[in-house]
């Protein structure tokens, strides 16, 4: 049973896992940690939602734990937000998924947990403020700025290419 | 589930789903994990373990506490009895031997106290300069329980060290002939004009020596000289209270609610009234 539901979830889990982590290692110790909690808390899942769900939800909160020490997270001010407004990121269909991957894995720690949890789970401000333990603004802050980088990263490999 | 920009929905449609093989040992690392108990949750253990020393630290700290509180609570009490007690089981007083010279008591004897008091180690320090004499000795607090039998004293004696003579070295005995437990202010006194005083409960209440000669008065001393302290001091208070009240009604104010006159006034037309 438990092999089972490894080889069926450990693929998109570990994926979910390199996105908020910076190395794969930790990325495996996340995708470790996050099977024992679901092994040890099967019985808890009720069917409210899909099991997938579940799951997924406890992979990004045990990733958070795993990186809440390392996230350094530094308030932005509107200025700053308005001009990481620019359309820059329209260059994206051209980079490969993992370009993508690589690019989110080089944001620092704080960046990235919003951004993964932001974009990619499509939680709130609201949520992320809650789950990350900061403010609301501070998590749009995270955004903006990562928004910001990642521009500069696309722009890079644009010159590049 | 919000709205994103166009840049940023290509971030979620082409990685929400993404799937990436974990590396082989991984499965094997998990079961391991599973098989040995402690590794699987070592931090939640810790953290219990750590609740648990926690919570037996405060159970201990708080059996110290309230062990020494009772401890010295009925220490407390010991001590209170013990120094109140002025008989001995037999409810009589405590049996005195014959002072030197006496021949009529030689065979009678008494408990000695092993530990002196406090306050008999500060009477025989302030008496340092007085001439030593039998009748010093017999006032002496550690001669507390071995001054003569309560019928062999004159009433002189006894009425000496009731009296509340601050000049009188018999004032700083603690009990009296009879056994009783005297007040002594000397004795009870606080620097800054204070001096303490056992409330009923038993705790230490801090008064204004002001109140000395009412309290002493009002606690049973029963001396017409306290009384007649208090007395005079009413009195002199009332004279006082006259005399300011003569001379406001005397002066050249007139009267009006900005200098209280007004009340004057109106004391006098209400007395007016009255008298009609």
């Amino acid at each position: 049973m438990q092999e089972y539901l490894y080889q069926r979830f450990s693929p998109k889990m570990y994926a979910v896992c390199l996105r908020y982590a910076g190395k794969a290692e930790d990325a495996q110790d996340i995708l470790q940690d996050g099977f024992v909690k679901i092994f040890k808390n099967l019985h808890m899942y009720r069917g409210d939602g899909s099991f997938e769900g579940w799951i997924r939800r406890i992979f990004v909160n045990t990733a958070i734990e795993h990186y809440r020490r390392q996230v350094n997270l530094y308030p932005v001010t509107e200025n700053h937000e308005n001009l990481l407004e620019t359309k820059e990121l329209s260059a994206l269909d051209s980079l490969s998924m993992k370009d993508l991957m690589k690019m989110i894995q080089e944001l620092s720690p704080g960046y990235r947990t919003v951004f993964n949890l932001y974009v990619v789970e499509g939680y709130s401000h609201k949520e992320i403020a809650e789950i990350v333990g900061i403010s609301e603004g501070t998590s749009k802050s995270q955004l903006a700025r990562a928004k910001g980088v990642l521009q500069n990263m696309i722009k890079t490999k644009r010159t590049l290419s | 589930m919000h709205d994103l920009d166009n840049e940023l929905l290509v971030f979620r449609n082409r990685l929400y789903d993404v799937e990436i093989t974990p590396p082989e040992n991984s499965w094997e690392l998990i079961r391991h994990t599973l098989d040995t108990p402690h590794l699987a949750a070592p931090k939640s253990f810790g953290i219990k373990k750590g609740l648990r020393i926690a919570a037996a630290a405060a159970l201990i700290g708080i059996c110290f506490f309230a062990a020494n509180y009772f401890i010295a609570g009925s220490d407390q009490s010991k001590t209170t009895g013990q120094k109140t007690l002025p008989a001995n089981k037999t409810g009589e007083q405590p049996d005195i031997p014959s002072v030197a010279g006496s021949t009529e008591d030689a065979g009678i004897t008494a408990p000695e106290s092993n530990k002196p008091m406090i306050a008999s180690q500060t009477t025989t320090r302030k008496n340092k300069t007085q001439p030593h004499t039998p009748l010093n000795d017999f006032y002496r607090e550690a001669a507390t329980f071995n001054a003569p039998p309560v019928s062999s004293i004159p009433y002189d004696n006894t009425a000496i060290t009731d009296r509340y003579d601050l000049d009188h070295a018999a004032a700083k005995r603690i009990r009296n002939l009879k056994g009783e437990v005297k007040e002594d202010v000397r004795l009870m006194d606080l620097p800054n004009s204070y001096f303490l005083m056992t409330g009923p409960n038993g705790q230490s209440v801090r008064v204004s020596s002001k109140f000395r000669n009412t309290i002493q008065y009002l606690n049973g001393s029963g001396k017409e000289e306290l009384l007649d302290v208090i007395l005079r001091e009413s009195q002199y208070w009332r004279n006082q209270f006259k005399a300011w009240k003569e001379e406001v009604g005397h002066s050249t104010f007139i009267p009006s609610a900005e200098n209280f006159m007004d009340i004057s006034e109106l004391m006098k037309l209400l007395q007016q009234h009255n008298n009609k």
